[in-house]
């Protein structure tokens, strides 16, 4: 845009014709008239020379004719012309004509010394020449029948004399003086004579006529008077010219060539002036007169050249005028219109850079034209902008400020929430770390109380004594139901619940349910049914443990609401959307009392019941609903419930997308027999010597009681005495706590495994910690694991297998 | 809403309207004044012509004044003079009366204030006409041959004065035909005076005068004259006569048995124009002396005739006096357009030396006499009333109407005596 001014272009284009048409106008105008008056002013001129010229010339002339008449009307020359008349026929040398000539020959002689004329004749009235100044050959020559008869001198005689007048001949060379020369000749009169009696002819050179044409003045450098005559078909220049003094009678040209035609225009008695070529072809300014007494054209010229140089020399100052009146209207122009657009381009620039965001943006007001007027208006205009932009600005900044103390808040609120959280997470580990130290510490003494009780039931033989120890018994095993389940619940809720997938028999896990509630169900005359479905694959790959845990706290919750009737357990499966998946559907069904509708959702939660049956009634921690719901809600299984007060409850249990396999493992089944086997089969294991490491001293009489006789048994309360017992004694069997004072039990049995002496000492783990025990790495340690509180039985199947194991 | 936008016309075109306004005005003005300056005719400059339009010389001189008006109007076709100023001509009737003349004169110059009177044919209509010019200081141009002897400041002699007339043909007459002459011409001041002229000459040529007779003015009593001419059997007969009784004349001449053959005849006053009325074939073979005859054959004449019969008529003939009218309008035109001023006083001086190419050739004003230098030609007639040149001078002759060998008083003298 500032490159390409359209405005300024528009103002050039404006301001150049309306400057230079007017001004081209006035100089074309003054040029015209200046050059018209320069060329009248010249003309003017050369017509006053010229005219002076022709006037001189032609007064020459008359002033000859004038002499001659009146030279020939004197007395003296009629006398002169009588006695030399009379004298010639007697001969030059006579002594009559010798008077004559002394007789007149003075005066005659003044008359053309004085009047400068080349020379002066006497002619009789028969024509011959009587007398001659000069004494030239024309002297006794006759003009009418001699040799001059057809010479100019001849014919303005005899012109003369039948005109009875004064007569002058042309210019034309003489053969007497070989120069051009000009004869007067006017009859004489007798005395007193009405007849003439001969004449006076006058001859005359061109000086006087050269001396008016050869005369510059006026004419510059290249002016002239050209006089010349025509001969036939010829001009011929009768005087000399300026640049060619010989041209006198010499220079010719054709009629018809136009370097003639100035001279032939004069010889025709035009006059006037003209442009044209002169004799030699240059272009000139003319000015034509006749020369009416020798009939000749007199042209005086001067070259256009220098004519016009002045002129020319105009043109070009005005051309330059011109030229300089242009460049300064373009300069003016583009000064004007830079003054113009500068303002506006600034303008421009500014509200570019005020549209670009830059607000701060004052033009300079440096007129108070137009253009400074808008430069105030954009001024206020960027001000408003600018203030409203600011006020913007600030109110931006103040919500920006809230936001950030708002978010600031917030994360005060989420640091604080996340300290809660914390503190939260913390308090649940807290309180799952209670609660696993508290059945931890709870179980340990539920060992001692079970397993007493046990070791006193084979004692008691009164029926009184062995039903107090049988509500021991029973108590203390509720005790630890109610332990578990609690340790359960809190374990599912602290999301330490991992499940343990692997290939499963669903028929094995539900007869196993069967065979161990069938007692409970026998001795309250219930039915324990299982239904299985034809086509249930034959294994699901799950959670075995965490499926029969489902099953058997539902199985139990079915038992223990059942008075009359039965409890059924279906399973079936089916379509699971993949070739290799099936839902698992698990049904138990009772004939119990039946939960009402308004109940149903309630009895999943912890620590309810339906309402009116109380705790002491059914006995239960209320638990064993809420802890199954959660283990299938982790099984991404789902649970419904069909119930009718009265008629009984069916659970319903849908895994579905569980992986299937129909490939039947062999089943493995303790039986019965087995069981009867191991006392006998411990019974014929030889003395042990066994070491019981436990910081507990009951615990340790648990053991030596379980064992009994005919075991050695010795005791460590700590590593340290163990090992010191290990490597005095070097027993058969370890039996160790797994909570040892000092080293972790597990690490305690490793750099034990470690040692060469120990690498296959037989080793049984105890622990009462309701936390997972990586039940893996001891079995690679080859140590069997047993949770508090166990049963003698376990214990001695333990021992057995451990023992046994090393034995062979 | 289209109101609107034409009242928010642009400023800018506004101005334009404003300046286009403004340059119109401004080039009507300058086209007014080149019109002016260039075009516009000025003020018309009046010319008197003065001639006899009814007489006995009207056959001769409206010829002239035909003559004379297609001079004036060949200028007003070129544009005038100084600065396109028209040429109006105001025509006065002499009728062939001479107080007439010079009462028209009068008011040509007083009432009509011509700057300017062509005009008489007779010397005495031109004399009585000078005092007038003289008086009120005003210029005639006289376009006859005359008898000389005289000058005057205010009349430019376009005609032959005797030395360009009548002395060539005395002496061609002399040269060609032979030296007894019979003098015959009408009873007024020109053949009196040419005649006295010619006597000189003759004289001094040696010659014989055989007879010397005078008719009066449009007179027919011619029977005595040529009864005289047959008895003196001159060699050439010298005729001055004027008018139409050289009808009566030439008619009883050759009655007479008298013919061009026999004693060929110069006459001084027959013309082209006179020979329309006359027994052409009878004339045939005479001679007249002029400086200018309709069949001179330059290309100047050709045209001359051209333009003047396209005006006046395919059939009218041009004589030298006619010739000398249109030329001598034409020299003072040209003088008017060198003294930049039409008036009297301003013209004479350019009139000094003034020169043309006229039909007959170079024609040139004498500052001395107010004469014109004006080539001499003899012609003979022929059947059809045109003339075979015979002589010519070759170059324009001087002027002298004082012939040298009598002093000018002596002239005045002998003019006075008639």
């Amino acid at each position: 845009m500032r490159n390409q001014p359209t405005i300024g272009r528009r103002l050039l284009l404006s301001f150049l014709p309306i400057c230079l048409l007017p001004l081209l106008a006035v100089l074309f105008v003054v040029h015209e008239i200046s050059r018209s008056a320069l060329e009248a002013e010249a003309t003017k001129n050369l017509v006053s020379i010229a005219d002076a010229k022709a006037r001189r010339i032609e007064a020459y002339a008359r002033d000859r004719l004038r002499d001659s008449a009146l030279l020939a009307a004197r007395p003296t020359v009629s006398e002169a012309v009588e006695a030399f008349s009379d004298a010639f026929p007697t001969g030059l040398e006579s002594p009559a004509y010798r008077a004559a000539a002394g007789r007149f020959g003075s005066f005659l002689s003044y008359y053309v010394s004085f009047s400068q004329y080349e020379d002066l004749l006497l002619v009789n009235v028969r024509g011959d020449v009587v007398f001659a100044f000069r004494g030239g050959e024309e002297l006794g020559t006759n003009l009418v029948s001699g040799i001059y008869a057809r010479h100019p001198l001849g014919q303005v005689f005899s012109r003369a004399s039948t005109l009875v007048s004064t007569e002058m001949s042309a210019y034309a060379y003489h053969p007497a003086t070989n120069l051009p020369a000009l004869f007067i000749a006017t009859p004489v009169y007798g005395t007193g004579e009405s007849k003439p009696i001969g004449a006076l002819v006058l001859q005359l050179n061109n000086e006087g006529i050269n001396r008016v044409i050869n005369d510059y003045a006026g004419l510059g450098r290249t002016g002239e008077a050209v006089a010349a005559l025509r001969d036939e078909d010829r001009v011929i220049v009768t005087t000399p010219l300026r640049n060619d003094p010989y041209a006198a009678f010499r220079r010719r040209l054709p009629l018809d060539d136009p370097r003639a035609a100035h001279l032939l225009a004069a010889l025709n008695g035009q006059r006037g002036w003209e442009r044209g070529p002169d004799y030699r072809g240059e272009p000139v300014l003319s000015v034509q007169r006749y020369l009416p007494s020798f009939d000749w054209g007199l042209v005086v010229k001067i070259n256009e050249s220098e004519l016009l140089a002045p002129v020319r020399a105009q043109r070009n100052l005005l051309i330059g005028i011109a030229v300089a009146a242009a460049l300064a209207t373009a300069l003016v122009a583009a000064f004007v219109a830079r003054g113009i657009t500068r303002p506006i381009a600034r303008l421009a620039d500014a509200a570019h850079q005020l549209a670009g965001g830059a607000l701060d943006q004052v033009i300079p007001v440096e007129s108070r034209d137009e253009t400074g007027t808008l430069a105030v208006a954009f001024n206020s205009m960027a001000r408003e902008l600018r203030m409203s932009h600011e006020t913007l600005q600030s109110r931006l900044e103040a919500r920006t400020a809230d936001l950030r103390s708002a978010n600031e808040v917030l994360r005060q609120q989420n640091e604080e929430l996340a300290v809660a959280r914390g503190r939260a997470e913390a308090a649940s580990h807290a309180k799952s770390e209670f609660l696993a130290n508290m059945s931890h510490e709870i179980r340990t003494p539920m060992n001692a109380i079970l397993g007493f009780s046990e070791l006193l039931g084979s004692r008691v033989r009164q029926a009184e004594e062995r039903e107090y120890l049988e509500a021991i018994s029973s108590s203390g095993k509720a005790l630890l139901r109610l332990i578990n389940d609690i340790l359960d619940l809190s374990k599912i809720e602290a999301g330490k619940l991992s499940l343990d997938p692997a290939p499963t028999d669903i028929s094995t896990v539900l007869q196993e349910v069967r065979q161990m509630f069938s007692l409970q169900a026998a001795q309250k005359g219930l039915r324990l049914e299982l239904a299985l479905a034809a086509e249930l694959p034959a294994e699901f790959v799950l959670d075995e443990v965490r499926l029969r845990q489902i099953v058997v706290n539902t199985v139990g919750n079915a038992l223990k609401f059942t008075d009359a009737g039965g409890v059924t357990m279906r399973a079936r499966s089916e379509p699971g959307g993949a070739p290799d998946r099936c839902t698992l559907v698990v049904e138990v069904v009772d004939t119990g009392l039946g939960i009402p509708a308004a109940e149903q959702t309630r009895i999943f939660e912890a620590f309810s019941q339906v309402a009116g049956q109380s705790l002491k009634r059914f006995g239960g921690t209320g638990l064993g609903l809420a802890i199954t719901r959660r283990l299938v809600d982790i099984m991404g299984g789902g649970i419904t419930l069909e119930s009718e007060v009265g008629r009984g409850s069916t659970f319903r249990f849908t895994f579905p997308g569980v992986p299937v396999s129909h490939e039947a493992r062999p089943a493995w089944t303790e039986s019965d027999a087995a069981e009867i086997a191991l006392e006998s089969t411990f019974a014929a294991l030889p003395s042990l010597d066994v070491l019981i490491l436990d910081d507990l001293a009951l615990n340790r009489r648990l053991v030596r009681d379980f064992l009994g006789p005919p075991h050695r048994i010795r005791e460590a309360a700590d590593a340290t005495g163990a090992l010191a017992l290990l490597r005095t004694q070097a027993p058969d069997l370890l039996v160790t706590d797994l909570r040892l004072p000092g080293p972790l039990g597990f690490d305690w049995i490793r750099s034990l495994r470690a040692e060469r002496a120990f690498a296959t000492l037989p080793i049984v783990a105890l622990t009462a910690s309701a936390q997972e025990v990586d039940v893996a790495d001891l079995f690679t340690l080859k140590v069997p694991l047993l949770r508090k509180p166990y049963t003698r039985r376990e214990l001695l199947a333990q021992v057995v297998i451990t023992v046994g194991a090393s034995a062979k | 809403m289209d109101s609107v936008a034409g009242t928010r016309t642009p400023p800018f075109g506004r101005a334009w309207r404003w300046l286009t306004t403004l340059l119109a005005l401004v080039a009507l003005a300058g086209g007014w004044a080149y019109y002016r300056a260039f075009h516009a005719p000025g003020a018309p400059i009046k010319v008197g012509i003065l001639h006899s339009l009814t007489g006995t010389m009207a056959v001769s001189e409206r010829a002239v004044v035909d003559a004379t008006l297609l001079a004036i109007e060949e200028i007003n076709a070129r544009g005038g003079l100084l600065n396109r100023r028209p040429l109006v001509p105001i025509v006065a009737d002499g009728a062939s009366d001479w107080p007439t003349f010079a009462r028209e004169a009068r008011r040509l110059i007083q009432q009509e204030h011509v700057q300017v009177v062509f005009g008489c044919w007779t010397s005495a209509s031109r004399k009585t006409v000078r005092p007038v010019f003289e008086e009120t200081d005003n210029l005639l141009f006289y376009p006859v041959q005359y008898e000389g002897l005289e000058t005057s400041p205010n009349i430019f002699y376009t005609g032959a004065a005797p030395n360009q007339q009548i002395i060539p043909a005395v002496k061609w007459a002399f040269d060609k035909i032979g030296k007894r002459v019979f003098l015959v011409g009408s009873d007024y001041v020109f053949p009196r005076t040419a005649n006295a002229i010619i006597r000189d000459q003759i004289q001094a040529l040696r010659g014989e005068i055989v007879g010397e007779e005078y008719l009066r003015l449009g007179g027919r009593e011619v029977k005595s004259i040529i009864e005289k001419i047959v008895a003196a059997r001159p060699d050439v007969i010298l005729n001055t006569i004027n008018g139409d009784s050289n009808i009566a004349f030439f008619a009883a001449l050759r009655a007479a048995g008298v013919t061009a053959a026999s004693i060929p005849t110069i006459s001084f006053s027959i013309s082209e124009n006179e020979l329309v009325a006359m027994d052409r074939p009878a004339m045939a073979g005479d001679y007249a002396a002029w400086n200018y005859f309709q069949s001179l054959p330059t290309e100047e004449n050709q045209q001359f005739i051209r333009r003047f019969r396209a005006r006046f008529g395919p059939n009218r003939v041009l004589s030298d006096p006619m010739e000398a009218a249109y030329f001598g309008v034409n020299l003072w035109a040209q003088a008017v357009q060198e003294a930049g001023d039409p008036s009297p006083r301003a013209t004479r001086i350019a009139l000094r030396d003034q020169s043309l190419h006229a039909p007959e050739g170079a024609v040139i004003t004498d500052p001395d006499t107010q004469h014109t230098w004006r080539n001499v030609r003899i012609g003979r007639i022929r059947a059809d009333g045109q003339f075979d040149i015979v002589w010519e001078s070759g170059k324009p002759v001087r002027p002298v109407p004082y012939p040298i060998y009598r002093s000018p008083q002596q002239w005045s003298d002998f003019l006075n005596a008639l």
